[in-house]
């Protein structure tokens, strides 16, 4: 298990840093030596796999950090908020529930159309904020109730051998890093869908280009260009995959045992 | 039990928060209809009162500044109305300054049919005039009087009657347009709104040759009217006073309009709720079937692994329903798009159900709660009981309901299938305010129908599993 374990970081972590570095690193490129890959078009049925890959590779200078500035707000947003409720006064319990309960009353899909509509000129930073608020109430309510559900266990069990609840805690963390892991793949894929599908209605951001815009793009064609769907598809499933890779890494590295012991 | 009925009473407050979001949202860089200029959206900081509207127009007017020819305008505007807060405090003002007020006045004397007001030639004698108007008059702008002479005059108009109602001019519009709305005899109606138009200054009337239909359209058009510039005539009282930073908002005339129309029309001028009504099908078949198909779909296929004792094969049917819903919708439309519409109906629900399946599959194979963490590896656990699989299953799919209704949306507007879906990607489009907030409260109410549903399944469950462990002693 323990070797497992070591394999299992050594691929999924350089992963997920590749994944999150790759958009930076073109972008740098792009930056320093002025390259002309913005001029590129969307795919069309006639582009050729490198002109689809060209743009696949400079529309991922504009998502990864779309994608990572979601995760980062709407995971630091989302524990300052379960801490809050954890921590703070009795009422917040009660309102961050309400929250969440109201944001699952309008479809994802449905909000960010309506904040489209509601900014004079869309912007990234608006598709980001809107994210970011409905992910933040998730995490946080997810955070919460595995708080409270820790501070049950202890009551029940760990106070009953002498475990000090700093020490319980910290042994939990463990636990919760696997929770974050999960939602923030989730979260991850649900901002390239719903990217998507904003540009697939004609509500995307105009001039900037996305994966998400760019799976739009080819769908509006009728019939997707193959070398876009290669693209669009790879990209998909090395996101979900790695995540998926990067969630078994972090569920075995909590002590429990490996899949294959079932 | 508990959570069911929570969840029934929480509905209405979050029926009436999404409705205001939705309508900040679809109205905010929408220009105000007419009547609506200046009205804030959601809020009202400063409500209008009729009483510091006419004073800050006689203040303008008296002190003859660039802004005199407006005031003297609002103060005609706001004519009989304004009376009462005007006349009796017009002592305070300086002699030149009470001349100028009262003489911006007159328009509103002749408005009102004074026979005297003809003679009236400069600023002293308008406010001789309107000192001794106010001293005959003054008990007559009380609601009380208005209403009996407007009744009156609804009943059958003479020649005096009429001059007693027109001589209350806009003071008695209120109860005008009252009475219109209730009257059942087609003549009070049509005398009624000649009143009115001749006070408000506006062509709506009532003749004698209209139809049933032209008349009810003449006096809702008065409704609609004075929905909209009902806080310029009459000041709020009671309740509504407290109301009314609330109640002077683009919203509140939204709603009010909104139910007294039934939703009126959306932007392709079929009646909002005619559409909502014959879109629904579609949209809730394809729901109820990526929820309930796939819940159902989810479980079997978690049993049916299950049966193979290896955990390669859950292993596997997590990693594939991962991937699937990895993949954005947009593309496997885009895919799977085929010209014929019936081919297009089977495949978007096809999509559905699979998207069902895989929500059903990813939270059937872990346990939750009783303090085990979900993991998404160690599927061969999560299979010890199908029953309980399919109790986590409908429940993760009840929690990701609102997801898969935004699939559907989307579904229906990539195969162009008549739903909830396509309308509202038009609405969004036109910037549909009537559709967006509509859409949005009938979401609100079927989610909320759907988490209620699978509260109370969970509870009745309990229950069962309560008295079967009783039972067994």
């Amino acid at each position: 298990v323990a070797e497992k374990r070591r394999s299992g970081s050594l691929l999924g972590w350089p992963l997920a840093l590749g994944a999150g570095c790759s958009g930076f690193v073109v972008w740098l490129l792009q930056t320093v030596t002025g390259a002309a890959l913005g001029t590129l078009e969307a795919p069309n049925r006639e582009a050729s796999f490198g002109a689809a890959f060209g743009f696949f590779l400079h529309a991922g200078a504009y998502a990864l950090p779309v994608v990572l500035a979601v995760l980062f707000l709407s995971l630091v947003a989302g524990a300052a908020l379960s801490g809050i409720v954890l921590f703070g006064p009795q009422p917040f319990e009660a309102v961050l529930r309400r929250l969440h309960e109201l944001g699952a009353a309008i479809p994802p899909l449905l909000l960010l159309m309506l904040w489209r509509i509601a900014e004079p000129n869309p912007s990234r930073i608006g598709f980001i904020a809107a994210l970011s608020c409905v992910f933040a109430v998730e995490i946080a309510q997810l955070l919460a109730e595995t708080g409270r559900r820790l501070e049950r266990t202890y009551d029940d069990r760990g106070e009953a051998v002498g475990a000090r609840w700093q020490r319980f805690l910290t042994n939990s963390v463990v636990e919760l890093r696997s929770q974050l892991a999960t939602q923030a793949a989730l979260v991850a894929g649900a901002v390239f869908a719903l990217d998507a599908a904003l540009s697939f209605i004609g509500l995307g951001v105009r001039g900037m280009p996305t994966w998400g815009s760019l799976i739009g793009a080819a769908a509006q064609l009728g019939n997707v260009a193959p070398s876009a769907v290669v693209l669009a598809l790879g990209g998909c499933f090395a996101t979900v995959i790695g995540a998926y890779r990067l969630l078994s890494i972090q569920s075995n590295d909590t002590g429990q045992p490996a899949a294959g012991a079932d | 039990m508990r959570e069911a009925l929570r969840r029934a009473l929480w509905i209405l407050p979050t029926i009436v928060l999404v409705s205001l979001l939705a309508f900040w949202a679809a109205a905010r860089n929408s220009p105000p209809p007419q009547g609506e200029e200046g009205l804030p959206l959601l809020f009202n900081s400063r409500p209008t009162r009729i009483e510091t509207l006419a004073w800050n127009a006689a203040l303008s007017t008296a002190n003859a500044g660039a802004e005199a020819a407006h005031a003297e305008q609002l103060l005609v505007r706001l004519g009989g109305a304004a009376l009462p807060h005007l006349l009796p405090r017009l002592d305070s003002l300086d002699p030149s300054e009470r001349r100028e007020v009262a003489w911006a006045l007159m328009p509103v004397a002749r408005r009102m049919r004074i026979r005297e007001a003809a003679d009236v030639k400069d600023g002293p004698e308008a406010e001789q005039f309107w000192i001794s108007f106010w001293q005959d008059h003054f008990v007559d702008f009380k609601p009380t009087v208005t209403r009996r002479v407007t009744a009156r005059f609804a009943t059958r108009s003479t020649p005096l009657r009429r001059e007693e109602l027109l001589r209350l001019d806009t003071y008695a519009l209120d109860e005008i347009i009252d009475q219109m709305r209730v009257a059942s005899d087609p003549a009070a109606a049509r005398r009624l709104s000649a009143a009115a138009s001749h006070i408000a200054e506006k062509p709506w009337t009532i003749p004698e040759s209209a139809t049933p239909l032209a008349a009810r359209q003449t006096v809702e058009l008065w409704q609609a009217w004075w929905a909209r510039h009902e806080n310029k005539y009459t000041d709020p009282a009671g309740a509504e006073y407290l109301l009314a930073p609330a109640l002077q908002t683009r919203y509140a005339l939204w709603l009010s309009e909104a139910l007294r129309t039934g939703f009126g029309r959306v932007t392709t001028g079929k009646a909002a709720l005619d559409t909502l009504r014959e879109t629904a099908p579609s949209t809730v078949f394809l729901f109820a079937l990526g929820l309930l198909g796939g819940s159902l779909l989810g479980v079997a296929l978690v049993a049916l692994f299950r049966a193979r004792k290896h955990p390669l094969w859950t292993r596997a049917a997590a990693g594939i329903a991962l991937s699937w819903l990895g993949i954005p919708t947009v593309l496997l439309i885009a895919l799977v798009r085929h010209p014929n519409e019936d081919s297009q109906r089977f495949l978007a629900s096809a999509l559905v159900l699979l998207s069902g399946t895989a929500v059903a599959v990813l939270h059937a194979r872990s346990p939750s709660g009783r303090g085990r963490e979900p993991r998404t590896v160690r599927f061969g656990r999560a299979f010890e009981h199908v029953r309980g699989a399919g109790r986590r299953a409908i429940r993760g799919v009840a929690a990701n309901a609102s997801t898969l209704l935004g699939v559907v949306f989307l579904i229906e507007y990539g195969f162009d299938l008549p739903g909830w879906g396509r309308e509202t990607v038009r609405a969004v489009l036109q910037r549909d305010v009537t559709w967006l907030v509509l859409i949005v409260v009938s979401t609100a109410i079927l989610l909320g129908f759907v988490h209620i549903l699978v509260a109370l399944g969970q509870s009745l469950f309990q229950l069962a599993r309560e008295r079967r462990i009783r039972s067994r002693g």
